[in-house]
């Protein structure tokens, strides 16, 4: 069976010999992460799609020869 | 055939010496030699005035060659197909010392660059390739590549930006600066190629409804169009719409050791492409001023980077390299009346074909993670924050990573074990007082092919290294403690 995250890392620190302790996060709180930055990205997404198409307006009209 | 003669002087003497050349072997009556010589003259008064200079001449140059051929050489006046070139060295040398083995060293050493003086008078500065340390104002961080060449026949070496002038005929400042941009990347990374005026041009010619020479410059999409053919994957952004996040943007690339194109125009009718390769140190007072930082909760006051305001580091083909100005202000070193007022209305950066996720995406993204991280994780509390956002090649950063020997070995193999793509965007966090000394306190790497949700492939913060896993967030403690930031792209 593939290891799992945690199981790859409690490897890892037992290889390196340090001393720590991997924490899975709980649902809720990741949750609660995921989907705030996946509204961010997203409100982001939104605002920046008009402003492509602002910008090809923008640009369009200009020739650079000084 | 005319031998290739050779003559060693002081910066000071170099305007005569070409006037004689310019006489003797152009046959270049007054006017134009005098206006020539002074579009000369205010070139070299830009370089530090105890450098000396080898002048060679006849040179073939392969960027006038390409246009003489293309060009030059079809019109009824006769033009000379052969260029000067003017090597520029830090000590006063003798001309028998390149051919004295044990001199070699020292020449190599005082090797400052070189500049080509081409027939297409008077606008006669050709390509070059300039050391900042021998120019006046170097007192900045710039992208930069070593590039080989000779002097003498002397095989040697010079780091920094290539830079050429326009001539107006067949290279205007659009295509000089898509020139320069290619020089650069071609000689820097192997999946780039440099270029020629003729390639551009022929580039172009399938996107074109008029002829493309003489040259009247090239339209924004135009150049965005020819750096796409060579290989980018190209962005541009316009100041109407990216509002106050424009600059930011361009400052994020620019750190990023992007060289990036700016086009910049004012009411007077000015319309002109520069490229911008990097900025002025910052000094301590700058960092103090920083200020309006926003709170991310638990009292964490986040600053931006990008607020820190510097003077940058324009290649403009009407100036010597290595102009400064703000970013506000892009033609503040133009004297003439019509150049007054021009702003940078959009810029084009050219993007390695497989970064899908922009600068607004990576900066959007950061931002989001330490906000959720300090209220969900409570990874920080009561203290501040200086952002930034760029992007690096996991190559180098990984590189760098092996050597920071002030980042604490467990934390360091955290990272250096991660598989990452080719581009990484990178978040430092640090606070005023350690970004003065170039530490930090924290860091992100996104990855540049996600533009979604899953883009963070692991971060230190706090004293924790956190990493995602499909819908899993993993946190390990870690003894975390201040460590140097990365500094590779910007030299």
């Amino acid at each position: 069976m593939a290891q799992s995250i945690k199981e790859y890392y409690e490897s890892l620190i037992k290889e390196l010999k340090a001393e720590a302790k991997v924490i899975i996060v709980d649902e809720a709180t990741t949750k609660i992460i995921f989907d705030g930055i996946e509204e961010d990205l997203e409100e982001y997404r939104f605002e920046n799609q008009q402003r492509i198409k602002d910008s090809q307006e923008d640009i369009s009209n200009v020739v650079f020869t000084a | 055939m005319q031998l290739i003669t050779t003559e060693f002087l002081a910066l000071n003497k170099v305007a005569a010496y070409l006037d004689n050349i310019f006489e003797k072997q152009y046959q270049l009556h007054q006017y134009p030699r005098a206006a020539s010589i002074d579009i000369l003259k205010k070139y070299l008064k830009h370089l530090k005035t105890d450098n000396y200079v080898l002048v060679e001449h006849p040179y073939v140059d392969k960027v006038y060659r390409d246009s003489y051929y293309h060009y030059y050489s079809s019109k009824n006046q006769e033009y000379h197909r052969d260029c000067v070139r003017l090597s520029f060295f830090s000590k006063k040398l003798m001309i028998e010392d390149f051919r004295d083995l044990k001199s070699h060293p020292q020449i190599r050493e005082s090797y400052l660059g070189f500049t080509i003086i081409r027939p297409t008078f008077p606008k006669v500065i050709g390509r070059s390739v300039i050391s900042p340390l021998a120019v006046k104002w170097n007192h900045f961080r710039i992208c930069s590549v070593e590039v080989d060449v000779t002097a003498n026949s002397l095989k040697t070496s010079v780091t920094g930006f290539p830079h050429a002038s326009q001539n107006s005929e067949t290279i205007t400042c659009a295509e000089t600066t898509i020139w320069c941009i290619m020089e650069y990347f071609g000689m820097r990374y192997p999946e780039y190629r440099p270029t020629l005026p003729s390639r551009i041009g022929a580039i172009l010619a399938s996107q074109s409804f008029e002829r493309l020479l003489p040259s009247k410059g090239l339209t924004p999409q135009q150049i965005s169009f020819a750096f796409r053919e060579f290989g980018f994957g190209v962005k541009i952004y316009s100041k109407e719409a990216y509002g106050d996040q424009f600059i930011k943007l361009l400052k994020m690339y620019i750190e990023s050791g992007i060289p990036v194109v700016s086009a910049i125009q004012n009411k007077k009718g000015i319309g002109h492409a520069q490229s911008i390769i990097g900025r002025a140190r910052f000094s301590d007072a700058d960092v103090d001023a920083l200020a309006n930082p926003e709170d991310y909760g638990n009292n964490v006051m986040v600053y931006d980077f990008e607020d820190i305001n510097v003077d940058y580091v324009f290649m403009d083909d009407n100036h010597p390299p290595y102009m400064r100005s703000k970013l506000e202000t892009p033609s503040s070193f133009y004297k003439q009346a019509n150049w007054a007022g021009c702003v940078i209305k959009s810029f084009i950066v050219p993007l390695y074909s497989k970064i899908y996720m922009d600068g607004g995406e990576a900066r959007i993204f950061a931002k989001s993670i330490l906000k959720r991280y300090i209220t969900q994780l409570n990874v920080l509390k009561d203290t501040e924050v200086i952002l930034k956002v760029f992007l690096a090649s996991s190559r180098s950063y990984k590189n760098e990573l092996t050597a920071n020997d002030s980042l604490e070995t467990f934390s360091r193999e955290l990272l250096l074990r991660l598989p990452m793509p080719k581009f990484i965007w990178v978040a430092e966090l640090s606070t005023k007082e350690l970004i003065k000394k170039n530490y930090v306190n924290g860091v992100f790497i996104l990855d540049a092919t996600e533009a979604n949700r899953r883009g963070l492939i692991a971060g230190l913060v706090g004293n924790y290294y956190i990493t995602e896993n499909l819908n899993e967030i993993v946190q390990i403690n870690v003894p975390l403690t201040p460590f140097r930031n990365y500094n590779n792209n910007l030299r």
